[in-house]
């Protein structure tokens, strides 16, 4: 059995937090295997690209090296880690980088209107390998990621911390200091949004 | 679905999905979907987009951290630590702020002036020529294509 995969999945979080005051970089290592998906996701779903997101996350776990005995456990580590993460993604220093790259995104017409209301993707037959349906498949993925890319900033990140987080509305209140009312009205703006980028 | 549902709004819907209704609230639009082909389309469509948008980053197989470059970072921040006495490591000197300033104004200012112009011709701006990205800064060098200026684009991080 290995020992450290053990310790891993054993240590709790306040032993954890106190451990990474103490600056053991092996405490470290745990705080990145255990979180870095979760925090890469959201990167990824603000960020849009995958370089940036994991460069973004990099720079979230120096910051928290740097910052852990700042922390004081009143917020849990993971709404804490999370919200590090939003915000490095909108101070993502590339943004004017990119703005000098020209965009040729553009949504086709049949964008996505078909596709989200046929019964046969992502319904009862989510592992459908039917080719037909899975090029459909990619072709509403695309779509939705171009969609996604269009939503205003605000509203992509609740919506991101909803799909992928599966967070309530109470915990993205608190990881992006605003009020549930407004995680609510953005969540309802974004779907909105992306419904009619996709034609819907 | 063209017919709108008089009895709930589509941000009704969107907390329904997200399960952020008062528990009878719940149990009535439950029902409601059931008989209301438009709330239950409405709600599919909500659902769909999520779990599509979810998939689409499950499948990103190469998001993941370089550990040792990470590690390297890590080092890094240690040594800094040593050197800098601990009132220093989280907020900056004043005056290094006003250099800091000063330096992005005047950089600013100049680009602008060079941009302005380089953006908004039809041409755009072109080839990158060198991009540098330290901790402090980044500075990208860019050619403009039709009036090949050199701009020289400074960024503090
Ligand atoms: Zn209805």
């Amino acid at each position: 059995m290995d020992k450290t995969r053990t310790a891993e999945n054993n240590i709790n979080e306040q032993d954890l937090v106190e451990r990474l005051q103490k600056g053991q970089q092996w405490a470290f290592n745990i705080l990145v295997s255990r979180y870095q998906d979760r925090l890469l996701r959201i990167a990824y779903g603000i960020t849009l690209d995958q370089e940036d997101s994991i460069e973004v996350v990099q720079d979230v776990f120096v910051i928290v090296f740097k910052k852990i005995h700042t922390f004081r456990q009143d917020a849990s580590l993971a709404t804490w880690l999370r919200k590090i993460t939003v915000n490095q993604c909108l101070n993502w220093k590339r943004k004017w980088k990119r703005r000098f790259k020209w965009s040729h995104d553009s949504l086709e017409s049949n964008s996505g209107k078909n596709l989200l209301n046929d019964k046969n993707l992502y319904g009862a037959n989510m592992k459908n390998h039917d080719p037909e349906i899975l090029y459909q498949e990619k072709q509403l993925e695309n779509n939705l990621k171009k969609a996604v890319k269009k939503l205003p900033e605000k509203l992509r990140v609740v919506f991101v911390l909803n799909s992928f987080e599966g967070l309530s509305y109470e915990q993205i209140a608190a990881t992006l200091d605003i009020k549930k009312g407004t995680v609510s009205s953005r969540l309802y703006w974004a779907r909105k949004n992306l419904m009619e980028s996709l034609g819907i | 679905m063209k017919t709108k549902c008089s009895k709930y709004t589509s941000e009704e819907i969107s907390r329904f999905v997200d399960n952020e209704l008062f528990e009878d609230q719940y149990k009535t639009l439950a029902q409601h979907i059931e008989q209301c082909p438009h709330c239950s389309e409405l709600s599919n469509q909500y659902k769909t987009l999520s779990t599509v948008f979810n998939n689409h980053v499950h499948e990103k197989e190469n998001l993941k951290i370089d550990k040792a470059l990470l590690e390297q970072k890590f080092d890094r921040v240690m040594q800094n630590h040593e050197k800098i006495p601990w009132g220093n490591i989280f907020g900056f000197s004043k005056k290094y702020i006003l250099v800091k300033l000063t330096s992005i104004a005047m950089i600013s200012l100049i680009s602008l002036f060079i941009l302005q112009k380089a953006l908004f011709t039809p041409t755009g701006p072109s080839a990158i020529v060198k991009y540098v990205d330290t901790d402090y800064s980044s500075v990208m060098i860019i050619e403009t294509q039709k009036e090949q200026h050199t701009i020289i684009w400074f960024n503090e991080t």
